[in-house]
């Protein structure tokens, strides 16, 4: 915008200045051409009375003063003849001349005289002005002369630079004024782009300038810094809704735990199956308000990190899979599936903190667990690429079919035929929310020939120098 | 995680003696229901809502339940100002989700936690391993740790499991001799980085994963060191 704004003003500005300097110059340069020849004609003129009076006395020495003063003085030369041809005085002119003899003649013929082009700055062709001698209807002679146009150019010349400089002048002034025009109006739009980036990346409380720019702009920032200060509020009763409930409901639920547990011993063989049904319940309860709680510390740590002030600090991918892989052997045993452990041997040094990979790794792998059946093969495994870290959770299992793929982050996304499952449809929202708010990306994929992959890429943490 | 429903263990016979365990809570309703499951097994509970009033009362405990999060500030504080005048064994019980606190936790000297909800079996088993934890403490580590079917010779620094003798690089052995002399507790990932290479610097840290993972690889036992995430790691009881 910024470009076709100054490119539109400039062409603007150049236009006029151009508008009104060109008329300029050719009206000072017909101006002075005018001077130039009305004052020759005027010489002219006179020496046409001169001669006239010659003809009549037939003495032609103060004629021919009159020329070679003429020519001492300006040092432009002049002929004049009789009606044959002959010349009466001379003075750095000679018949011989074409031009001269042409000139001549259109005099004799009382022609009227042919003026000049308007001169320029840079012509130097003398220029060839001729009278007739004698009134109208009779005429006597002629008087040619040739004058040099030196003078009157370098006048214009100097008239032109005047004009020149002041246009440049003005050119560059509007060129200022241009860019300060821009960047009047540019500025708080500039501005308006950053805090939408700001709030748009989750920052708290972005606000923006009010005092910059066009009224229309002033307004705009206004509403804008309104709506910013909407959105943080929003945002803070969200977070302080999830957190009050989620205090309220810790502890019902945990003495729902206790009391549950401690009616066992009073469960008769009859009550069993109900007894181990309500535990089950209980536990799916948990459990869904365990993700709900993990949901909102993982969009807490977002919201801090894109504040700038969240913790850095990194992991060890190869560690925490072969450790993960332990504590989940017992649970891949129950279901018969085989969890194979990571083949890399060098460490993977992940810039995402412990605690949040090892959430998002047990999603990937409890799901593989849950959903990939009987005999499937969970493959665990990371690497470096591309100056990022590669982090898979493979299996063999029955995948997912192509349109789920996509929305298999979504919260509260639950597989087709996943009824009645324990799962919250939390988990994977919450591991990509924990990934993607450390500049990783979480990819849910088809595996080949069969089966799913989570991937995740996350930047390497930046080494440190070695002392 | 686990999808089945589990019969929840009772381990009504598992104590000998009556223990005095101090209960900091708020919320009155989850106090009593932890108080009437420690009552049944031969326990005597005393239950204090403010943070205030543990300092005053530890001396008569034996073992203190401190939820970190009670109304009048920050459980952590509590923690703090406890572990300045107490040895006494603190279990922390923590909410989903809040993995910051529960580290701050560990590093200020709780000697284990328990995340909110839990079962009673959970509760009663890491009440019996504080207390059993803090009464070895004093005295001098074995030469032989045995842990399972693992066991480890920390004077000949040799290691048997499942019949068969086990061979560790130096470093291996000194990590998990660390983590031997400590079984049963949590060993911050920094200490354990200085008892075994002099330091703790961050490129310290990548090596000790990876020796850590070569033990693991090695002793093939899962669960038998547990990583407490965060914080650093456990030879388990």
């Amino acid at each position: 915008m910024r470009r076709r704004l100054l490119l539109v003003l400039l062409a603007f500005s150049v236009l006029a200045v151009t508008a009104f300097a060109w008329p300029l110059l050719m009206s000072t340069a017909s101006e002075r051409t005018q001077r130039f020849v009305i004052t020759r004609i005027a010489d002219l003129d006179r020496i046409a009375d001169v001669a006239q009076q010659a003809v009549l006395e037939h003495d032609y020495a103060d004629l021919r003063a009159e020329v070679r003063a003429y020519r001492d003085l300006y040092g432009d030369g002049m002929i004049v003849v009789d009606t044959a041809g002959k010349p009466l005085a001379a003075e750095g002119l000679a018949m011989t001349d074409p031009r001269v003899v042409g000139a001549v003649a259109a005099a004799l013929r009382n022609q009227p005289a042919v003026l000049p082009e308007d001169l320029r700055p840079w012509s130097d062709d003398d220029v060839l002005l001729a009278v007739p001698i004698g009134t109208d209807t009779r005429v006597s002679g002629a008087a040619v002369l040739r004058s040099s146009v030196d003078i009157a150019a370098a006048d214009i010349g100097r008239a032109w630079a005047l004009i020149l400089a002041t246009a440049l002048a003005a050119a560059v002034l509007c060129v200022l004024l241009a860019l300060l025009l821009a960047r009047w109006v540019l500025r708080p739009l500039r501005e308006l782009e950053g805090g939408v980036l700001a709030v748009a990346a989750g920052e708290r409380d972005a606000h923006i300038g009010e005092r910059l720019g066009p009224r229309e702009l002033r307004a705009l920032a206004g509403s804008f810094n309104r709506m910013s200060a909407a959105v943080t509020a929003a945002a803070e009763q969200q977070s302080r809704l999830v957190a009050d409930a989620s205090h309220e409901l810790r502890s019902p639920i945990a003495r729902l735990r206790l009391t549950v547990d401690s009616l066992n011993r009073y469960v008769t063989a009859d009550g069993k199956t109900a007894y181990c049904r309500i535990v089950a319940e209980v536990e799916e309860l948990e459990s869904l308000f365990g993700s709900l709680l993990n949901l909102a510390a993982a969009d807490r740590t977002a919201t801090e990190l894109a504040a700038g002030t969240g913790l850095a600090d990194s992991c060890d991918a190869t560690e925490l899979l072969v450790e993960r892989r332990e504590t989940w052997l017992p649970a891949a045993d129950q279901a018969g599936v085989r969890l194979s452990a990571p083949e890399a041997e060098l460490p993977v040094q992940l810039a995402l903190p412990e605690t949040e990979l090892k959430q998002v790794l047990d999603v990937a792998i409890d799901n593989a667990i849950k959903y990939a059946g009987e005999g499937a093969h969970v493959r665990l495994d990371c690497e470096v690429t591309a100056g990022c870290g590669r982090v898979a959770i493979a299996d063999d299992g029955p995948g997912l079919p192509a349109p789920d793929l996509a929305v298999a982050t979504t919260r509260f996304w639950r597989g087709r035929g996943d009824h009645g499952s324990t799962g919250s449809g939390l988990g994977l929202a919450i591991a990509e929310r924990l990934v993607t708010a450390r500049g990783g990306t979480l990819s849910v994929l088809a595996n080949s020939p069969r089966g799913l992959v989570v991937e995740l890429t996350v930047p390497l943490a930046e080494e440190e120098v070695s002392p | 995680m686990a999808a089945q429903p589990q019969d929840p263990v009772t381990v009504e016979n598992g104590w000998r003696n009556a223990l005095r365990v101090l209960l900091v809570e708020d919320d009155d309703n989850f106090a009593e229901s932890v108080a009437k499951v420690l009552v049944r097994l031969g326990h005597e509970p005393t239950r204090v809502s403010r943070g205030g009033d543990a300092a005053v009362r530890h001396h008569d405990a034996d073992v203190v339940l401190l939820d970190l999060m009670l109304p009048d500030g920050n459980g952590l504080d509590v923690l703090r100002g406890l572990r300045k005048v107490t040895e006494v064994p603190i279990l922390v019980l923590t909410a989903v989700g809040d993995t910051r606190t529960l580290v701050r936790a560990l590093h200020l000297g709780a000697d284990d936690y328990l995340v909110k909800p839990f079962r009673a079996d959970e509760l009663l088993a890491r009440i019996d391993a504080v207390v059993r934890r803090s009464k070895l403490s004093g005295q001098p580590a074995p030469q032989v740790v045995t842990v399972r079917d693992v066991s480890i010779d920390l004077a000949a620094r040799r290691v048997v499991a499942g019949g068969e003798e086990v061979t560790l690089t130096g470093t291996e052995f000194d990590v998990l001799a660390v983590l031997a002399r400590r079984r049963g507790t949590a060993v911050e990932r920094e200490r354990l980085m200085d008892e075994v290479y002099g330091d703790a610097s961050r490129s310290r840290s990548q090596s000790l994963g990876v020796h850590l993972t070569s033990l693991r690889r090695k002793l093939n036992r899962p669960g038998l060191i547990v990583t407490l995430h965060g914080f650093g790691y456990r030879l388990e009881d």
